[in-house]
């Protein structure tokens, strides 16, 4: 049978990423792709009579039977369309206070998507106590991908910026380093990569795209992107499908609809009945995520201290 | 009598070659700029990590010390432009000290904020993707205005000097071109002295308020955040208040030593020791005074966010520090300078040095303290994570900057006389005719 | 003597063997298991999962590689080769080809084997399934909106109804199904219906995607059948991306800071310039003049 080149209608990719995404087809991008099948088996596959007019790599424009079609593995979008989001949607996320148990299973599933070594953790879970009388409770904090983001106002360079499906994401390639951004983030959430990265040589061969944050470069700033390349497959961020306990919800609040992969709920109807607030409204950063307080526990506070004593033993 | 007191003056105001104590200043300040160098390789090589800053205190030394430059290059506007426009007529010997100290700041502080720099390599993009919104930006412009207008701000007065260089000096052949090269077409017409008139009176104007930008703007590098500390509407003034502090301090030690070492009793006297004195006074009162404001005001309300980092300061890590940089920095200059035994030269000379190290200090202060104590605990990262303390290659380079600035203002006092010959010959022909 | 000599040859062997025998690892257990998936007529995708078992519980195993095959492990039936992800999951659709001619074959039966490796052993999973087909109806009387489901499965050639299913009625969602009503238990015509009475966000014309499915069915697999109508509020575009704030990407400055830093970084740089000038002229008059 004839191996045939991987090649993708040309309406739906540019030329450039094509060609940077057929020489990495080989290469498994460690952010969650559909791994195709390979070889057709040895049966004949019958032309179905369907001309498709192609674009190939050596960049002549050919006709292929449909039938000859096969799936191909995740490519990164181009940076003008990283910039730019998904049209129409407006991502949201919940946090359940009161199912947190710090388990940080949520951590350590973003930190190895994204290639995100422990002393840089994105997602970050802090032992909360307001005030002397208040109950202690653990609080997963991410990016708060706000809606009138300090960070963003501040970059010289354009090189962390809002999407109009409401995520911050950071260009790597475009970063100076000058950490403004780091200084205007009021809920610390900017990590900066001060060395070199320790990364495999196939972590390195990934394609760098601001979707993907990975890998990460030296002298650059890294947050919690909100995993928009999952987003774009209708997968749920990292986070939300690793917490054992359900405590993330994530969705689209156009649809008005969350999910933390087991229940499906109404995002109106969740923020009302449970109450749902975001961190430090008063400075009018208008963050994309809530939390829910933490009433009725599923976990008295102290069993997240045993879990940190695990961790850290 | 005249041509004999101009040709004195002529000569005692000539670049002199350095002695055995100039030779020994210089080779230490390139000593240190090389070891500053070195050290930065290791970090262009290593990155930023070779430095103590981290994800909390992620602004150290580097930025302090980009906002002290900044802050001492307001003086050249403060001496040269505020004292002409008001007609203070002991001003002459001090306006080229002034503006050599303002060129040379400005400069190393446009090299102090590369140095912080996590992608030096990507400099350019500061100008190919410039983003107008981000005060960066204002800074990046504003600065960039205020070198170039303090360098022709040095230029102008300098001209009528260079014919009396050219025609005097017995120097090396490179000295010689440069003085021709720079101005041997100033013959003294008067319709170049009207030119150059109106040049200096536009720069004296312009310049002012320029110079309340730059660190107007510098200090909105840290009013724009939210952060306890820097969350101040006061924030502009109060830099620029403490920015002619340390620009008057940073003149007062320049004229001490250079009126010692070049023999200049006659030009820089005693009385232009008391004058500087009683204006370090009153802008040390007035940098006291937006202290207290910015201190006392948020400690009278403890604001929860802002509890942390003021007991920081007043009791905390930082206490030592901050009280020694107020008393030794701003109260004791002003006590000793308020009587005239204070105002002499060696005293001045102690006070001035107080002040300028107790601002780079201060500048410290105002920097990492505020970043060690953010609205959410500091947690789930590595334990050094939560101090601060600058590392060798940190002290290095800044040490290497500071030492740079220092050798641009030496290398310029020994090609260029400090103090201007040729208005110092006007003023002296005035008082000539008037006796 | 040569019985002694072979009698300590053959010892030494079963020596050998045996510490070989005993530095092999102790290979993991793994699970494989496959689900038939399909939505309306498009072709069905076989959902590919893989555990492994780390103490007491399997927990998901990414990097497995194996094969599938429709009805026998056969060259002709082998339909790919599949490498499943860090969540243990691996999705296959069915080559066009092969989904066409499926269409008039029911019960299938497919082969899921993975590859042994030096962690763990071959392992194989089969099913069959009976091809089944959800029928839609959505209809809205007197204001009243209903959605009916008839089930139907493939047996003998024949589409017969289905009792007895649970089926659930839902509104799509980008990352999961809102379930609309209870969960449903189709009668004894295969049928099953549920008023919605939901209000929910649809896209600007208000067009939403309802559908009823059967989940994870021992028989039928997951079947799910779709249609897309304007029950959804329609809702309003977003534009604030487009705004000009501060914010927004450097073409996007907000007009003031436009206008008025331009203006006095303009009038400055204009003096500046002036200042040069002056400079040229100045050196213009002194060489004019020594020439004279």
């Amino acid at each position: 049978m004839t191996e045939l080149p991987k090649i993708v209608p040309l309406s739906q990719r540019s030329r450039r990423d094509f060609i940077k995404g057929a020489l990495l087809a080989g290469v498994a991008t460690s952010c969650a792709p559909l791994d195709p099948f390979t070889a057709l088996g040895k049966t004949e596959t019958a032309a179905s009579g369907e001309m498709v007019k192609l674009l190939s790599v050596t960049g002549e424009i050919i006709e292929v039977d449909k039938a000859y079609l096969k799936p191909v593995p995740e490519m990164p979008v181009s940076n003008d369309e990283a910039r730019k989001g998904m049209p129409g949607k407006k991502f949201v996320m919940v946090i359940d206070l009161a199912h947190c148990h710090n388990l940080k299973k949520c951590q350590s599933a973003c930190n190895h998507a994204h290639f995100v070594h422990d002393h840089q953790n994105w997602i970050k879970v802090y032992p909360m106590q307001e005030a002397e009388h208040t109950a202690p409770y653990w609080q997963p904090t991410t990016c708060m991908h706000c809606e009138d983001p300090p960070c963003v106002k501040v970059c010289p360079v354009d090189a962390t910026f809002k999407r109009q499906d409401g995520i911050v994401l950071i260009d790597s390639d475009r970063c100076i380093g000058c950490r403004f951004c780091m200084a205007a983030c009021p809920y610390s959430t900017r990590v900066f990569n001060w060395e070199k990265p320790m990364l495999t040589p196939d972590e390195l061969a990934v394609q760098y795209s601001p979707e993907t944050s990975c890998p990460p470069k030296i002298g650059t700033v890294s947050k919690c992107d909100f995993c928009p390349d999952m987003t774009r497959k209708g997968e749920l961020p990292h986070c939300v499908s690793a917490c054992p306990n359900g405590v993330f919800y994530f969705g689209d609040m156009n649809e008005d609809v969350v999910t933390n992969g087991t229940d499906t709920v109404r995002f109106s109807e969740l923020i009302r009945d449970r109450s749902g607030y975001r961190l430090m409204e008063d400075l009018g950063t208008k963050p994309s995520v809530y939390y829910l307080p933490p009433v009725d526990r599923l976990f008295p506070f102290e069993d997240g201290l045993k879990t940190k004593e695990e961790k850290h033993s | 009598m005249k041509t004999e007191i101009d040709n004195q003056i002529v000569q005692d105001l000539m670049p002199q070659k350095f002695g055995r104590p100039g030779v020994i200043w210089t080779t230490i300040l390139i000593i240190l700029c090389v070891i500053g160098f070195g050290a930065y390789i290791s970090q262009l090589r290593n990155g930023l990590v070779v430095t103590a800053m981290r994800d909390y205190a992620s602004w150290g030394i580097y930025i302090s010390n980009f906002v002290f430059f900044v802050a001492i290059s307001l003086v050249g506007s403060l001496i040269t432009a505020i004292f002409r426009l008001t007609n203070v007529q002991w001003r002459t010997p001090l306006t080229r000290i002034s503006e050599i100290i303002a060129v040379a700041a400005i400069i190393f502080a446009s090299l102090a904020i590369i140095v912080d720099m996590g992608r030096p390599d990507r400099f350019y993009h500061l100008f190919l993707f410039a983003r107008l919104q981000s005060p960066i930006m204002w800074d990046v412009i504003v600065i960039t205005t205020y070198l170039t207008l303090s360098v022709l701000f040095l230029y102008f007065p300098l001209l009528p000097d260079l014919p009396i260089l050219i025609k005097n000096y017995k120097g090396s052949k490179f000295e010689m071109w440069l003085y021709k090269f720079l101005g041997s077409f100033w013959k003294g017409t008067a319709a170049q002295r009207l030119m150059s008139h109106r040049a200096v009176k536009i720069i004296s104007i312009m310049i002012i308020p320029i110079a309340l930008s730059i660190h107007t703007v510098t200090s909105w590098l840290f009013a724009t955040t939210y952060r306890p500390g820097w969350d101040s509407t006061n924030f502009g003034a109060y830099f620029v208040s403490g920015a002619f502090l340390v620009g008057a301090g940073g003149v007062v030690v320049a004229m001490f030593v250079f009126r010692k070492y070049y023999k200049l009793e006659k030009y820089i006297t005693e009385k232009h020791f008391d004058h500087m004195g009683k204006i370090l006074v009153m802008l040390a009162l007035l940098y006291l005074y937006f202290n207290v404001n910015e201190y006392l005001v948020p400690a009278f309300k403890m604001k929860k966010a802002e509890e942390h980092h003021l007991m920081s300061l007043f009791t905390g890590n930082y206490s030592l520090l901050f009280w020694s940089v107020i008393l030794l920095g701003m109260i004791v200059p002003v006590i000793v300078l308020l009587f005239p035994k204070g105002r002499k030269p060696t005293t001045m000379f102690i006070m001035g040095m107080f002040v300028v190290v107790g601002a780079w200090f201060k500048r410290f202060l105002i920097v990492t303290p505020t970043l060690l104590s953010p609205f959410l605990p500091i947690y789930d990262v590595p334990e050094s994570y939560g101090k601060y303390f600058p590392t060798w290659e940190e002290w290095a380079i800044t040490i290497g900057t500071l030492a740079g600035a220092l050798l641009i203002i030496t290398i310029f006092v020994r090609l260029f006389p400090i103090i201007p010959i040729h208005e110092t010959i006007e003023e002296a022909d005035v008082k000539h005719k008037m006796i | 003597m040569k019985r002694s000599r072979f009698f300590l040859i053959a010892l030494s062997i079963l020596w050998i063997a045996s510490l070989q025998l005993l530095a092999q690892e102790e290979k993991s257990a793994i699970k494989v298991s496959i689900v038939y998936t399909q939505v309306n007529d498009q072709p069905p995708i076989l959902k590919l999962t893989t555990k492994v078992k780390a103490g007491k519980k399997f927990t998901p195993l990414g990097g497995a590689e194996g094969s599938v095959w429709y009805n026998e492990e056969t060259k002709e039936g082998l339909i790919g080769q599949f490498k499943t992800d860090k969540q243990g999951l691996a999705l296959i659709s069915l080559p066009p080809q092969l989904a066409t001619r499926l269409d008039s074959l029911s019960p299938l039966k497919f082969i899921a084997a993975v590859s042994a490796t030096a962690k763990w052993d071959e392992e194989k999973t089969e099913i069959e399934v009976t091809r089944a087909k959800i029928e839609l109806a959505l209809t809205e009387v007197d204001s009243v909106r209903k959605m009916e489901a008839k089930v139907l499965a493939l047996k003998d050639g024949k589409w017969i109804e289905v009792p007895d299913t649970e089926i659930k009625f839902f509104v799509k969602r980008l990352f999961s199904d809102f379930p609309v009503g209870e969960t449903a238990t189709t009668d004894n015509v295969g049928a099953a219906s549920t008023e919605y009475k939901i209000v929910i966000p649809g896209d600007l014309e208000g067009n939403i995607i309802v559908g009823a499915k059967i989940d994870d069915n021992e028989t039928y697999g997951t079947i799910s059948g779709m249609k897309t109508i304007k029950w959804g509020t329609p809702t309003e575009a977003d534009n604030s991306f487009y705004d000009r704030t501060l914010w927004a990407a450097r073409d996007k400055t907000p007009y003031w800071l436009l206008i008025f830093p331009n203006v006095i970084i303009a009038t400055v740089w204009g003096f500046i310039f002036y200042l040069v000038y002056l400079i040229i002229r100045i050196r213009k008059v002194g060489i004019h003049d020594s020439n004279v």
